[in-house]
């Protein structure tokens, strides 16, 4: 029996006769040709999720501005007519529908609770809070649950699930509303939301405008009387007004990349650009390009600044350290350089940094570092990351005066290089900076290319110094801005490294906008 | 840990190990929509029984051990009419699964580049077949072929797929 592409498919589709089906099973004996149908079924899996996925997206792109519904799917008979209804119900209608025959995955965490016999309307689950203080009739709230009602994040940061799957991730401080599992009203502050397809619909009122989802992920930001939608991904309708004034006709949809902000009492909705940089809009670090590319690079310790409360994560776990909360009207954690989280110092905060006490020991005399920065004042004089303070530690990375970046090391026979960078470093934009030593000579990197280097002997032996993120050891000379994506390494990474680790860091920068 | 601890561990987990979950599921049940809802009754299992989970073994590993169970649960429901892997198998299937987790997520990245590339015509055969569930022989009625044609080019455009992604990743990963 000859088994090729084709026969896999069938018995994937289940398309095959009993006698084929065990000559099969034969087959799947030789390991590569297991490992050759894994990657097949994979792919079928894959393909299942995402034409759902889009198919769905494209459904409710199709709802027109009046309420009605006109399909171009070619599938006869079965479809929805286009008679008009309310947009609500519509929604609801297209996500039945399109779910009938895809069934995506959504998780339901178990509750304990359901024998109480009390009929509880929960608008959202709690999946986790960072350091958040949430506060509800002045009281503080602690349950996993929200039911309906109101509340403050006073402090930190809150990942809510409401119904169909739908993520929301709100930043301090902020006062909102849980209207029901699909509908929250947003006072002031700032969220995100990723909304699968199970969850369109979602809506996101403000003083200004109303916000519907239609399968996508957008941030919401309140402030000083106006609001502004941030549109990552799929589309979002926005429905200006206060809520007991809003015409239907001055609707306006924003699609991905781009950015409206509503005034209160402007007539049209205003384009403005989104930014990316703005809103945390998720709490992981996914793994794409740029943190596998270091992890193969074997770093002694890598900081991928991950949004926790338990601290300054680090790979491998024995030398995390903790987040110097401080205090500040902002939250310790920024959007990162790629989607997920980065560890932010300074702003409108006091006291904040990160402190590693058990770090790994630097004494093989080579030496890398690597990072992102990104600043946001012009103010000079500052640490990016260190482990000098009071003739100890061997390496520093700073900003200067005059707003450039300089890179520090201490040698063997005591002494110290400095290189300087080759510019200024720019306000909001993350820069990618590399240090080595290798024995004979120190490096600098910034954005893949070298901006300088000098002789410099053997890095001097630490087993153990305290290293600093964002702060000196004396909590002075604090960095305005933020830091991500930190790795150390006991050996000098050469020029190809470093410009394959900024040009992987260059296509996940611009798949994860 | 807490409860909102907990949760957080447990989502974070889940997502990393769900396409692999997926891809096991997929190869052992034939059927999208009974495969999804295996997939949606492996997921709440592990929600519903993740204090048993042992934070010093891969989260993946426990996962396919549970979802390995319930495709055996789904064979005995469905009686004998369908391919049912033997347990060995079923075994082997789960170690190789673990052995692909590397890189799976790009290969679902370039899945999707490589889908944005292909002519309507085979997007609409595709839709036809995992969106709307039809089977070779309606999709045949529909396009005016036969159902043995559909297959083929159905299988054709799956393999470009899959040269698509394989020269994507050697693109990306030199």
């Amino acid at each position: 029996m000859s088994i090729d592409d084709d026969f896999i498919d069938r018995v994937l589709e289940g398309d095959v006769s009993e006698q084929e089906s065990a000559e099969f099973q034969q087959w799947l004996e030789v390991p590569a040709n297991l490992e050759r149908f894994a990657l097949r079924a994979e792919l079928h899996s894959d393909l299942h999720r995402s034409l759902c996925r889009r198919r769905i997206q494209n459904n409710a792109l199709e709802v027109s501005v009046d309420g009605s519904v006109t399909y171009s799917a070619s599938t006869p008979g079965d479809l929805l007519s286009s008679a008009s209804r309310s947009r609500e119900m519509l929604v609801l209608a297209v996500t039945g529908l399109v779910t009938a025959a895809c069934i995506l995955v959504a998780v339901k965490w178990p509750t304990g609770n359901s024998d109480s016999g009390i009929a509880v309307t929960h608008a959202a689950t709690v999946v986790s809070n960072v350091n958040g203080l949430v506060v509800k009739d002045e009281q503080r709230w602690d349950d996993a649950q929200l039911p309906t009602g109101s509340y403050e994040l006073q402090t930190g940061l809150l990942h809510l699930q409401f119904g169909g799957g739908v993520m929301v991730y709100v930043e301090a401080p902020a006062r909102f509303d849980a209207v029901s599992d699909s509908r929250v009203v947003l006072h002031s502050g700032r969220l995100s939301a990723r909304v699968p397809p199970e969850g369109i619909g979602f809506t996101v009122d403000t003083p200004e405008a109303e916000v519907v989802d239609f399968g996508t992920e957008f941030s919401v930001d309140v402030e000083g009387g106006a609001s502004e939608v941030h549109v990552f991904d799929g589309l979002v309708r926005v429905n200006p007004g206060a809520s007991s004034q809003r015409d239907e006709s001055r609707s306006v949809d924003v699609e991905a990349s781009h950015a409206v902000r509503i005034t209160d009492g402007t007539a049209d909705p205003e384009d403005i650009s989104i930014a990316t940089d703005r809103f945390i809009r998720d709490f992981e670090e996914h793994a794409r390009k740029y943190a596998p590319a270091v992890r193969k690079m074997s770093p002694l310790a890598f900081y991928r600044m991950p949004i926790r409360d338990r601290g300054l994560v680090s790979e491998p776990p024995e030398y995390s350290g903790v987040v110097l909360t401080g205090e500040g009207k902002r939250p310790p954690h920024a959007r990162g350089v790629f989607v997920g989280g980065s560890l932010r110092v300074g702003a409108d905060s006091i006291g904040r940094g990160g402190r590693v006490d058990d770090s790994p020991a630097l004494n093989a005399g080579r030496f890398s570092l690597t990072l992102f920065v990104y600043r946001e004042s012009d103010v000079g004089g500052a640490t990016a990351v260190t482990n000098m303070h009071d003739d100890q530690g061997n390496f520093d990375l700073s900003l200067d005066d005059n707003g450039k970046l300089q890179a520090t090391v201490r040698s063997r026979d005591g002494s110290q290089s400095t290189v300087v960078g080759g510019s200024v470093l720019p306000l909001h934009k993350w820069r990618h900076v590399v240090l080595t030593v290798d024995g004979h000579n120190m490096h600098f990197y910034e954005d893949g290319k070298l901006v300088g280097s000098k002789p410099c002997a053997e890095l001097a032996t630490r087993e153990s110094d305290p290293v600093w993120f964002g702060t000196g050891a004396n909590a002075t000379r604090v960095w305005d801005g933020r830091i991500d994506e930190v790795a150390f390494f006991d050996r000098a990474l050469d020029e190809e490294e470093v410009l394959t680790l900024y040009r992987l860091a260059q296509e996940e920068i611009t798949r994860s906008k | 840990m807490n409860e909102n601890q907990r949760r957080e561990e447990f989502t974070h987990r889940w997502l990393e190990a769900e396409p692999s979950i997926s891809a096991y599921v997929f190869a052992s049940i034939t059927g999208f929509h009974d495969a999804e809802d295996v997939v949606q009754r492996i997921a709440q299992e592990l929600a519903r029984r993740f204090d048993e989970f042992d934070s010093g073994r891969p989260f993946v590993g426990w996962a396919l051990w549970i979802a390995k169970s319930r495709v055996i649960d789904y064979y005995r429901a469905q009686g004998r009419s369908r391919v049912v892997f033997s347990d060995e198998l079923l075994g082997q299937l789960a170690d190789t699964i673990v052995n692909q987790s590397d890189g799976r997520s790009q290969r679902r990245e370039a899945l999707e580049a490589c889908l944005e590339e292909l002519p309507p015509r085979s997007r609409r055969l595709l839709d036809l077949q995992y969106v709307e569930e039809r089977s070779a022989a309606e999709i045949a009625q529909e396009t005016g072929s036969t159902s043995g044609s559909v297959r083929v080019l159905l299988s054709r455009v799956r393999t470009a797929l899959a040269s698509c992604i394989e020269r994507r990743l050697a693109l990306e990963n030199p």
